[in-house]
C-alpha cells in the first residue's frame, strides 16, 4: 500500500517537473538562440533579422543608436569612473536630447588599424553598422606609438610606410562603413600626446602628420567629422591622462565626450 | 506484460534498492553545506569590502559593484594575463556595468537566487553525479547480478524492457531536479530569506568580437529565469543520464560502468580549458554541459560554441547512445 502511494507520489513529482522543465527549456531555447550567435549560420540569421528591422529601427525617430568602435580610447579604458567615452557622452546626449540613446561598443584594447579591418571583414559588425546613427572611431594610437620603439636612423622611413598603410586602411575602413550605411555620422577621434616626456621636435612633427593624414581622409567623406584631441591634451596631460600615462582619466573622457557632443548636437533631431 | 507493469516493476526495484533515497540524502546535504557556506562568505566580504571601500558602503551594492569592476579592470591591464582569460573578465566587467546603468543588484542572495545560482554550479559535475549514480546500474547490475534471466524468461520483447528502464530513468531524473529545486528554495529560505523571485535578471547577453553587446539584453523576473536553468538542467541530465544508460547496457560490471562515465564526464570538464584552441574536443558531450552560461550571459566567448551547437551536440548525443543501447540490448547473447 505505502509503495501504491509512493509509486503515485513519484509519478505526480515527475509530472509537475517535466511541465516546469520543458517550459523552462524552450524558454530558455527562445532567449539564447540566435541572440548568443557566435556561429555562422545563426549569425547570418540574425543578420537577416537585423537587416528586416533595420528599416523599422531607422524609421523610430525616437531612437539613436551609436557604434564606438576601435582601441583602448573608444573602449575606455583608464578611466577610473569606468564610464568611458560610452558612459559621458550618454549622460551628455541625454540632457540634449528626449530620444532614446543606445549605445554599442566594440572597441578592443591594443586595437590597430588593420586589426580593425580584420574585425570588420569578418562582418559580424555588418548589422550594429547599418543601424547606427553615429560611428565613433578611435584608432591608430597603438600604430603610431610603435614608432617610440624604432631607432632614430630608420624611423623616418619606416613611418613613411607605417603611414601610408594606415591612410590605405583608414579609407577600407571607411568605404567599408559606407557600403553597409550611407547615412551614419562617422566620427574620428585624432590622436593626443600622452606625455611631456615624448615631446621632442620630431615625434611632434610625426604626431602632426599622422594627424593630418587621417583628417585628410575623412574630410573626403561628406558626412564625417575628424575630431583633434591634440589641442585639449595639449597643456592638460596632468589633469587629463590616467596613471598609466597613456589613456585619459575620467576628466580626460570627459573632454573627449564633450567634443564629440558639440560636434553632432544639431544633427541630433533629424 | 503491459509497458506501465514494467516501468512500476522498474521504479519498485529502484525503491527497494534505497538507491533514490542516496540520491535525495546527497542532495540535502550538499544543499545545506552549500547554503552555509554561501552565508559564510557573504558576511566575510561584506566586512572585507566594507573595510576597504569604508564602513558606511557596506551595504550599498553600487559601491561593492563599482569597486569590482575597478579590480577587474586592474587585472585586465595587469601583464601575464591570456587572451581568453581576458575576453572573459571584459565581459563579466561589461556586465556588472549594465547592472549598474539599469539599477539591477545582481549580488543579493535571496532563496530565489541561490536556487539557480545552485542549479548553475551543479549542473557539470554534481548533478550529472547524481544521475550517474541513478543510472550506472539499471541495466549492468541485472546483467552482474543475474536477475536479467527472470525479467527475459516472462516472454517480453527485450525492447521493451529496456525501455521500461530508460523511462523509469528519466522519470527519476525529473524527481531528483524537483527535490533540488524544493530542498534549496526551502534551506536557502532560511538563510536569505524567502524572497526575490520577482527581481529582474537580465539575459540575453551577447558577445561579438570579444566584446559584450548590450543592445540585446531582456530582464526576465526571477522565476522565470530559474526555470530557464532547470530546463536547461534537464537536457543536461537527459544527457548525461542517456549515456550512463549506454554504458551501462554495453558493460557488464557496474563498477566499470561509473568509472568509465565518470573519467569521460571529468575529462570533458578538463577538456574544456582547451577547447577555445581544439576544435575536435568541442564534439564531446561533456565539454557542452554548461548550458546556462549562454543564458546567464557568464560565458567564455569561443567562436562558433553557442546554445545551438551545444544542445545540437547533446541531441546527436542522446540519439546514438539511445540507438546503440537498443541495438545492442536486442542483439546480444545474454548467458548468465
Amino acid at each position: 500500500m505505502a509503495k501504491k502511494i509512493l509509486w503515485y507520489l513519484i509519478i505526480f513529482i515527475a509530472c509537475i517537473s517535466l511541465i516546469f522543465v520543458t517550459s523552462g527549456f524552450y524558454k530558455a531555447l527562445k532567449s539564447t538562440i540566435g541572440s548568443s550567435g557566435d556561429n555562422n549560420k545563426s549569425m547570418d540569421q540574425k543578420t537577416a533579422v537585423s537587416h528586416a528591422d533595420n528599416a523599422k529601427l531607422t524609421k523610430d525617430p525616437n531612437k539613436k543608436r551609436l557604434l564606438i568602435l576601435g582601441d583602448s580610447i573608444a573602449n575606455g579604458t583608464g578611466d577610473e569612473s569606468s564610464k568611458g567615452i560610452d558612459g559621458n557622452l550618454k549622460e551628455l546626449l541625454k540632457n540634449q536630447t528626449s530620444k532614446d540613446i543606445v549605445l554599442d561598443n566594440a572597441a578592443i584594447d591594443g586595437l590597430k588599424y588593420n586589426d580593425l579591418l580584420k574585425q570588420l571583414n569578418e562582418k559580424k559588425l555588418d548589422s550594429y553598422i547599418s543601424n547606427a546613427d553615429y560611428i565613433i572611431i578611435s584608432i591608430g594610437g597603438n600604430d603610431i606609438r610603435e614608432m617610440l620603439t624604432v631607432d632614430e636612423l630608420s624611423r623616418e622611413d619606416i613611418f613613411s610606410q607605417k603611414q601610408e598603410g594606415f591612410v590605405k586602411g583608414l579609407k577600407e575602413v571607411i568605404s567599408y562603413i559606407r557600403k553597409n550605411n550611407q547615412n551614419s555620422m562617422i566620427v574620428f577621434l585624432g590622436l593626443y600626446n600622452p606625455t611631456k616626456d615624448d615631446d621632442t621636435p620630431d615625434n611632434m612633427k610625426m604626431l602632426k602628420s599622422w594627424n593630418n593624414s587621417a583628417q585628410t581622409v575623412i574630410d573626403d567623406d561628406s558626412r564625417a567629422v575628424f575630431i583633434p584631441t591634440y589641442d585639449i591634451f595639449k597643456f592638460n596631460t596632468d589633469k587629463f591622462i590616467s596613471p598609466d600615462r597613456l589613456h585619459p582619466n575620467s576628466f580626460g573622457y570627459q573632454a573627449i565626450a564633450y567634443l564629440i557632443e558639440k560636434a553632432i548636437e544639431s544633427t541630433l533631431e533629424k | 506484460m503491459k509497458l506501465y507493469k514494467l516501468i512500476q516493476n522498474e521504479m519498485f526495484k529502484m525503491i527497494n534498492k534505497k538507491r533514490l533515497f542516496i540520491v535525495l540524502g546527497l542532495l540535502f546535504i550538499m544543499i545545506a553545506a552549500f547554503a552555509y557556506g554561501q552565508h559564510n562568505s557573504i558576511e566575510r566580504t561584506r566586512e572585507q569590502t566594507a573595510k576597504r571601500i569604508g564602513i558606511s558602503a557596506s551595504n550599498d551594492w553600487h559601491k561593492i559593484l563599482e569597486q569590482r569592476i575597478i579590480e577587474i579592470k586592474n587585472r585586465i591591464d595587469s601583464p601575464g594575463m591570456d587572451d581568453t582569460r581576458i575576453a572573459r573578465m571584459r565581459v563579466q566587467m561589461e556586465q556588472f556595468k549594465y547592472y549598474l546603468d539599469n539599477n539591477i543588484n545582481p549580488i543579493d542572495v535571496t532563496n530565489a537566487s541561490f536556487t539557480t545560482k545552485f542549479m548553475e554550479q551543479s549542473l557539470f559535475l554534481f548533478l550529472p553525479l547524481l544521475i550517474i549514480i541513478l543510472a550506472a546500474d539499471i541495466v549492468s547490475g541485472e546483467l552482474g547480478a543475474g536477475t536479467i534471466k527472470l525479467l527475459l524468461v516472462q516472454g517480453v520483447p527485450r525492447w521493451r524492457i529496456l525501455l521500461s528502464k530508460y523511462i523509469t530513468l528519466i522519470t527519476l531524473q525529473l524527481v531528483v531536479l524537483f527535490f533540488a529545486f524544493v530542498f534549496s528554495s526551502i534551506i536557502s529560505g532560511f538563510f536569505f530569506g524567502f524572497r526575490g523571485w520577482t527581481a529582474p535578471v537580465s539575459t540575453g547577453f551577447k558577445v561579438i568580437g570579444g566584446q559584450l553587446v548590450t543592445s540585446d539584453i531582456v530582464n526576465v523576473p526571477q522565476w522565470q529565469y530559474t526555470m530557464m536553468v532547470y530546463g536547461a538542467a534537464y537536457f543536461v541530465a537527459l544527457a548525461v543520464g542517456t549515456v550512463s544508460f549506454m554504458v551501462s547496457v554495453i558493460v557488464k560490471s557496474t563498477a566499470a560502468s561509473i568509472g568509465i562515465i565518470l573519467s569521460a564526464l571529468i575529462g570533458g570538464s578538463i577538456l574544456s580549458n582547451f577547447v577555445a584552441d581544439w576544435k575536435l574536443a568541442r564534439y564531446l558531450f561533456s565539454v557542452n554541459l554548461r548550458l546556462t552560461d549562454y543564458i546567464s550571459g557568464s560565458l567564455q566567448p569561443i567562436e562558433g560554441m553557442d546554445m545551438t551547437f551545444s544542445v545540437a551536440v547533446l541531441s546527436v548525443w542522446i540519439i546514438g547512445a539511445l540507438m546503440i543501447s537498443f541495438i545492442y540490448f536486442t542483439k546480444r547473447d545474454i548467458m548468465v
